[in-house]
């Protein structure tokens, strides 16, 4: 063989028996060969064990219901995250790294290994059986052991099949799977010739002591689920190999609900038959085409019957050892099948597998269900529809899917507490029903159920969302925040819940609340409110219970703490210093609605504990809604948590003065400018005024930590970029200056007294005119992620930012044209920048916001001060 | 294959995967259909417990 044609079966051996990624123009199966193939592995003797269970319960109208209706039905569910297979040409344990850890998933593949393969030795046990009924007919008896080694004869033949490969399980099966049908139907013929139609068309079993017939038929309806999902860990080896989406899923759907269901229904005929003719339920095809008819049919049924006993065995050893495969990678392929094959040997020993066919079926059903659910979830919902292929190969440099050790605890303990709740509802071994209503439901039906939803629910926490979700930053979502959407109120439920939290948060910080003018206010009213840090959002409620309101929002803050429950509390989502019409339409919805409106103007947090300049448009948008407006002026917030260094400081004593500012008369009678000063007047602050004036002693050693990121230039040389804070001190590294802030946040420097906010306007003016002299420029490199929705931030890669009098000017990955870009900001559209010292820990940056994305902009070079590119953008949106 | 080769043909297979551009998928229409499908079989299940 040359060396070409060695690789080349390499290839195919990875693909076929490993588990690599089927390429397009590697699947072999269209729908009727994946059909057959999953027809063939569905289509055991099993089946007819299943089917004269069943008649036991229920009967034949309600079994033929449960055969078919409830089989298609859990099909039609579970099965729908096999296209995952199809789409990527690959199995779904692959995919279940990311639900369980490239670990995690290894504990849950033997386990599912360990509970499925026993079908395999009730295979071998119908085969023996067949075999030892037939040879009794001819009188003939076996010897002792004899039994054992015809079991053990249907392994060996299984595998070595198997062992062979995937085209000889498909010759197999194309012959095999149409032959059966004709057994199945010549066993429906024999069935309903041999005794009247109607004994077996009304055929009722016999009452069960205790067993009232609704339990009854919820038992067969479960018996039908439990058995169409043991198909759920091999679903996906056949599919992978299909070359349409749809054709793998009905492939699926169709294998097991309507050939699969045919021979339980064949089962249960034979076995209704047997029992009127014989006195004795059975379901021994081999035995019943004898008795009812001719010993040939017997026979020629025991071939076929023996084929399809071999035929499952070797599709199922195909099909699990591709699964083990998947998971353990470095084993072979053909050693896996063996080690199958011993497995199911060792139960064939044992013996006693038909006797426990009930038990181990509902036992069976208590692990594939929450695995199902889990599956469904997490592919529609939780990753929809998109995996991190790279971590879940686990290739180099690719660790989304490592968790914790190798181990997801979220999807581990979801699984773990669905099995246990199936075992809550019922006990599968002593047959008691625990909770009737949730039995209604079918243990597999319940646990599937209670198994996805908890599974769903837990991942909307953020910190779960975020261990869970590590590879959304690989396959992001690129879908634009829906910024039309209407807000709702703020839940009525959780309400209470988050006045308690507020109310609990600030009780340290002894929060006092100030009303002027606010009796006999009542909603609707517009809230403007300063806004110094995450501390306003705590206070703002309290301020205005008992009435709910709504409030704007960056959509940073919904990919942080997750959509649904920021829009729960109240809040409206847009970006930044953008012209937001979808923004003033849901304003517009807020105020007609009668509810209350809360903007923070400034659209930031403070830098140094001050004001910043109010926009006429504010003014404006009063003048518009023509409601109250109630400014909110909050102190104390600040000073306990500053922008530039967030660790909370001691001694700070929260305060919040609610005023009424204008009443709608008053509305709409000022003309703009006053409106616009009045407000400015009620909106003013400065933090460190208020410290002194209180004697608030702030004491903390880390006080002046974080001070040099909004202090960025020395007052002394005026360097810009040396200052470097540590303790209570900022230091010039150029010329050594050092300043001390002090326990009432004043900084010193010898005898010479500064205030802080006098620092930061000395450096604004500063730019203003450099930008006068024509002097402003910055160009660098930069890391840029955006921000599309509340889902996932996007790797745009290295750009560079230039920032002159012409505005700001990005250069950029597109990651939706995928091609580089550039973005032009013109000075109006940026009356200010949102900037941060350290986001996230990834650093200072600023952003810089379109429609449909917010870009984070972190600098890859020297030079950058967010503060001095806001100056700027401040000062170019008032000149140029 | 060595095992720099078998790790640049699986790379190769994961990229046109995660492409996956040429194999028909499942659309809006075919979901309905299936999930209208299974909702028939419920109410077949249904109706069988209560009327049979």
């Amino acid at each position: 063989m040359s060396r070409r044609q060695s690789i080349e079966n390499q290839i195919e051996k990875e693909v076929l028996f490993g588990i690599w990624p089927v390429l397009k123009d590697e699947r072999k199966y269209g729908f009727i060969d994946a059909l057959l193939v999953l027809s063939g592995y569905c289509i055991a003797t099993w089946s007819y064990t299943q089917g004269s269970y069943l008649a036991t319960i229920v009967g034949f109208k309600q079994l033929l219901i449960g055969a078919f209706a409830a089989a298609l039905f859990m099909l039609l569910l579970y099965q729908l995250p096999v296209i995952l297979s199809v789409r990527y040409g690959i199995d779904i344990w692959i995919w279940l790294r990311s639900v369980f850890g490239t670990r995690g998933v290894k504990v849950i593949t033997i386990a599912i290994i360990v509970v499925n393969f026993p079908w395999y030795a009730v295979c071998c046990e119908l085969f023996a059986d067949s075999m030892e009924n037939l040879l009794g007919l001819f009188g003939i008896s076996l010897f002792p052991g004899g039994h054992l080694v015809l079991s053990l004869s249907c392994v060996v033949l299984g595998t070595l099949i198997a062992y062979k490969g995937i085209s000889s399980i498909t010759w197999t099966t194309r012959l095999l799977v149409p032959l059966l049908l004709l057994v199945g139907v010549a066993v429906v013929v024999v069935g309903f010739t041999s005794v009247p139609f109607d004994v077996i068309w009304n055929y009722k079993p016999a009452p069960a002591e205790g067993v009232s017939a609704s339990m009854n038929y919820v038992l067969s309806i479960e018996a039908n689920f439990a058995f169409v999902i043991t198909l759920v860990g091999g679903m996906a080896e056949v599919p992978r190999l299909c070359k349409n989406e749809k054709h793998g899923y009905y492939a699926g759907v169709f294998g097991q609900g309507i050939a699969g269901s045919f021979f339980v229904v064949v089962g249960a005929v034979m076995a209704i038959a047997m029992q009127h003719v014989t006195g004795t339920m059975s379901d021994d095809p081999t035995l019943m085409m004898a008795t009812l008819s001719l010993p040939v049919l017997g026979l020629s049924s025991l071939l076929l019957v023996a084929f399809a006993n071999i035929g499952t065995q070797a599709v199922g050893s195909y099909i699990y050892g591709v699964m083990l495969k998947s998971t353990f990678k470095k084993a072979s392929y053909r050693v896996l099948v063996l080690i199958l094959g011993a497995y199911v040997a060792v139960l064939c020993v044992w013996g006693k597998i038909i006797e426990y066919f009930g038990s181990f079926l509902t036992i069976g059903a208590l692990v594939y269900a929450p695995l199902a659910a889990l599956l469904f979830v997490d592919f529609f919902f939780i990753r929809k529809q998109r995996i991190d292929l790279k971590s879940a190969y686990e290739l180099e440099g690719h660790d989304n899917y490592k968790y914790t050790k190798g181990f997801n605890i979220v999807g581990l303990i979801c699984f773990v507490l669905g099995f246990i709740f199936s075992l809550v509802i019922y006990d599968p071994i002593k047959g008691i029903v625990h909770v009737k209503p949730l039995f209604m439901l079918t243990p597999t039906g319940a646990s599937f159920l209670f198994t996805g939803i908890l599974y769903l629910i837990v991942c909307k926490f953020p910190g779960i969302r975020r261990y869970n979700q590590k590879d959304l930053y690989n396959v992001p979502d690129p879908t634009p925040f829906d910024r039309e959407k209407t807000p709702p109120r703020q839940n009525l439920f959780l309400y209470p819940l988050m006045l308690l939290i507020c109310r609990i948060l600030t009780a340290k910080n002894k929060l006092k609340i100030d009303r002027h003018g606010m009796e006999g206010v009542k909603p609707p009213f517009l809230v403007l409110g300063t806004h110094n840090s995450f501390t306003d959002f705590y206070v703002s409620p309290l301020c205005l219970a008992p009435y709910r309101a709504n409030y704007i929002s960056e959509l940073e803050g919904f990919e942080m703490f997750g959509e649904w429950i920021y829009r729960q509390v109240g809040c409206l989502g847009t970006r930044k210093f953008i012209n937001d019409q979808a923004l003033l339409r849901n304003i517009r919805k807020v105020i007609d609605r009668g509810d209350i409106m809360v903007i923070y103007p400034s659209a930031r947090y403070s830098n140094v504990g001050t004001d910043s300049e109010l926009p006429m448009s504010v003014a404006k948008l009063v003048k518009l809604l023509k409601v109250p407006v109630v400014t909110l002026n909050m102190q104390g917030n600040y000073l306990l948590s500053p922008i530039w260094n967030l660790k909370e400081r001691t001694g700070v004593r929260l305060h919040a003065d609610v005023d009424l500012a204008l009443t709608s008369e008053q509305v709409s009678a000022m003309p703009l400018d006053q409106i616009h000063k009045s407000l400015e007047e009620k909106l003013k602050f400065d933090e460190y005024k208020y410290q002194r004036e209180n004697k608030m002693v702030i004491a903390d050693d880390f006080r002046a930590e974080g001070l040099h990121k909004p202090l960025y230039q020395c007052r002394c040389c005026g360097k810009e970029f040396t200052n470097i804070t540590s303790g209570s001190e900022i230091k010039c590294t150029s010329c050594g200056a050092v300043h001390h802030m002090d326990e009432l946040g004043t900084l010193h420097k010898d005898e010479e007294t500064v205030f802080i906010p006098d620092w930061y306007e000395w450096e604004r003016r500063n730019v203003e005119q450099e930008i006068d002299e024509g002097k402003y420029r910055f160009e660098g490199k930069v890391q840029i992620e955006a921000l599309p929705n509340a889902v996932n931030f996007v790797d745009c890669g290295e750009g560079k930012l230039i920032h002159d009098e012409t505005g700001f000017t990005l250069e950029y990955w597109n990651y939706r044209s995928e091609k580089k870009d550039v973005l032009h900001f013109a000075p109006k559209s940026t009356i200010s920048i949102h900037t941060e010292y350290d986001y996230r820990g990834k650093g200072e940056c600023i952003t810089l916001s379109t429609y449909d994305d917010t870009f984070f902009i972190y600098p890859r070079c020297e030079g950058f001060s967010a503060t001095k590119l806001q100056f700027a953008a401040e000062y170019l949106a008032k000149v140029r | 294959m060595n095992y720099q080769d078998q790790n640049a043909e699986l790379e190769r297979r994961i990229r046109e995967a995660e492409r996956n551009l040429d194999i028909p998928r499942m659309t809006k229409k075919d979901y309905i259909v299936a999930m209208v499908f299974a909702g028939v079989c419920l109410v077949a299940v249904i109706l069988g417990g209560i009327l049979l």
